[in-house]
């Protein structure tokens, strides 16, 4: 089992925020939304996504829900808590900081 | 997180369990579903969609352990289920384990044994005040090579006046005497002291005070606690009252408080040592014990100097001690001094066998990896950490060795009254008495068991992390994969 960085775990984390934004998805949903948001760059396995989703809800970022899923079946609904969602707007902001400090960084000769 | 919070989710991840886990199975297996729903609607054909959704089942175990991890209290929960998986392995294997049991309990169970020994006798000190102080004067025959000679009277007179190294000197003897009681004349011992024993000893009477000041004129006794208790009813009231000792009346003054053993644990009472004439004592007879507290500061070199020069000088005055000198023995030398190393000895002995007990264990719990493999080495494919398998082995050790640590103490708690039983009357084994599985006692075989499990438990560990470099076997390959973490 690959161990994230931290760097790796806040960027999936603020991810799934991101992708609750719109309204509540089950995990499928979620992982798809995040590739699409990022254009294919961040496929997000069950592996990853479950583990993240379970921690983000006992953090009180998220909410979670049974409800009735496309197939018809039964599916567990996460959508973006109030705490949650400034969880997204703090580390938005604190993913701008850190990549306009990298982007300078690098860029210096 | 704030802590109330985090402890509602541990208890909740840990108490419900089993719905936690069925509502996670639920929630995967809803994913794998819709995989499928989509793949088959995204035009795969049924078949493809299906194996699709099988492939990705195929890693859900794996997700399951990983979201278990992530969540508050895993490590917790997962030591526990490690302890109880580790308990049921245990159970199924009933004769591997006894013979653990056993050989642990064995082990365990002598050296609690045995420690509480050493421990209320040698590693405590004595049940006196200050007992570093206190020291016992021998009679010295260097010409004849007896250093632990009874003293006399008139000695014993000498030495108290002459000296300035000793707050205080008592002499005693052992008697038996008669006592007249309501049930008939009886032959009790009884210990003859001059009244300043107990000040030796640093001890009060619990009850009442002591000798009288007029003691050679109005004798009195001083009762031990045991004696009070079995034959007076701990009464307090028998203060003031007389026994008929030897045909006198005596008054009882005091009773002493429980635990004081000296000299013999069978005397029952203390009767006051005086001599009328100093005159009529005959340096010849030989018949006193002298004990002597030193004066704070004064080393037992500087006392022992003192008193060479007195018997010197009383060896000049008087012919009849020719070659008579003092031997000053501390306290704790007199009464332990032949037993201390014996029971140092048998304590490295039974911690040998115990060595020896954990060297063997090793090596069955080895001979059982090799026989898991198979279990190991699927549980390592599904997806299970070393470090988490290791810490299962250790649980299973860990549990064994408290098991077999708790064996062990109830042996002892068999054996170690035994031993205060045993322990002779008639010589002065002090502190006898409190020969017992205390919580000291308990302490250090709690730690024992720790101790051994972990050696047990880690040796094939060490065993595994040597490798042959040229050819290793398939046993050897298995077992450093599961020993390795």
């Amino acid at each position: 089992m690959l161990r994230k960085t931290s760097l790796l775990q806040g960027t999936l984390d603020l991810l799934i925020l991101k992708a609750l934004v719109s309204g509540p998805r089950h995990g499928l949903a979620i992982a798809e939304r995040v590739r699409q948001m990022t254009n294919d760059a961040f496929q997000v396995g069950p592996g990853s996504l479950f583990p993240a989703l379970h921690r983000m809800e006992e953090a009180g970022w998220l909410a979670s829900e049974w409800g009735e899923s496309e197939n018809k079946r039964k599916a567990k609904y996460y959508k973006l808590t109030k705490a949650g969602s400034r969880q997204l707007n703090s580390e938005t902001e604190q993913w701008d900081r850190i990549s306009l400090a990298i982007n300078r960084a690098l860029k210096t000769t | 997180m704030s802590i109330v919070n985090r402890l509602s989710r541990i208890w909740r991840n840990i108490i419900h369990r089993r719905q936690v886990e069925d509502d996670l199975n639920a929630e995967l297996q809803a994913y794998v579903d819709l995989a499928a729903h989509r793949h088959a609607a995204s035009g795969m054909n049924p078949e493809d969609a299906l194996r699709a959704a099988r492939r990705d089942a195929g890693g859900m175990e794996s997700v399951k352990e990983a979201v278990r991890d992530a969540r508050s209290g895993s490590l917790l929960e997962s030591v526990v289920r490690d302890f109880r998986f580790g308990a049921r392995l245990l159970a199924r294997n009933p004769g591997f384990t006894t013979a653990a049991l056993l050989m642990l309990a064995v082990g365990i169970g002598a050296n609690t044994a045995i420690f509480s020994v050493l421990h209320a006798l040698v590693l405590r000190d004595l049940p006196y005040s200050e007992p570093d102080r206190i020291v016992v004067i021998h009679e010295k025959r260097s010409l004849e090579g007896a250093l632990r000679n009874p003293v006399s009277a008139p000695d014993f007179l000498d030495w108290r006046e002459q000296s300035t190294s000793f707050e205080n000197l008592a002499a005693m003897t052992n008697i038996e005497v008669t006592w007249q009681s309501e049930g008939g004349a009886e032959r009790i011992p009884a210990a003859l002291v001059t009244p300043e024993l107990l000040d030796v000893y640093g001890v009060r009477p619990a009850i009442g005070t002591g000798f009288r000041s007029d003691v050679s004129t109005r004798p009195s006794a001083i009762l031990t606690h045991g004696f009070w208790q079995r034959r007076f009813g701990a009464d307090p009231s028998v203060l003031g009252r007389s026994m008929t000792i030897a045909g006198t009346s005596i008054e009882i003054t005091g009773i002493l408080p429980p635990g004081f053993e000296y000299p013999e644990r069978d005397v029952e009472l203390f009767l006051p040592l005086t001599w009328r004439s100093r005159e009529s004592l005959d340096r010849a007879s030989h018949d006193y014990r002298v004990a002597g507290r030193l004066k704070k500061g004064v080393s037992l070199g500087a006392a022992s100097a003192e008193m060479d020069g007195i018997t010197a000088r009383l060896e000049k005055q008087h012919a009849v001690s020719k070659g008579h000198g003092a031997n000053i023995v501390p306290l704790s030398n007199e009464l332990l001094g032949p037993i201390k190393m014996p029971l140092f000895v048998l304590q490295a002995a039974a911690a040998l066998v115990l060595l020896v007990a954990c060297g063997s264990l090793a090596n069955l719990l080895l001979a059982r990896m090799l026989a898991r493999e198979r279990e190991l080495s699927i549980r390592l494919a599904i997806g299970a950490g070393r470090g988490h398998l290791l810490r299962q082995l250790l649980c299973e050790s860990i549990l064994l060795g408290l098991a077999g640590g708790t064996l062990g103490v109830v042996l002892a708690f068999t054996v170690v009254p035994l031993f205060r039983y045993l322990a002779p009357t008639a010589t002065p084994i002090v502190g006898a008495t409190r020969i017992g599985v205390d919580s000291t006692v308990l302490a250090v075989a709690l730690a024992l068991s720790v101790l051994c499990a972990l050696v047990f438990g880690l040796f094939p560990r060490y065993v595994g992390s040597e490798s042959d470099g040229k050819r290793d076997s398939r046993e050897r390959r298995i077992v450093r994969a599961c020993m390795l973490s």
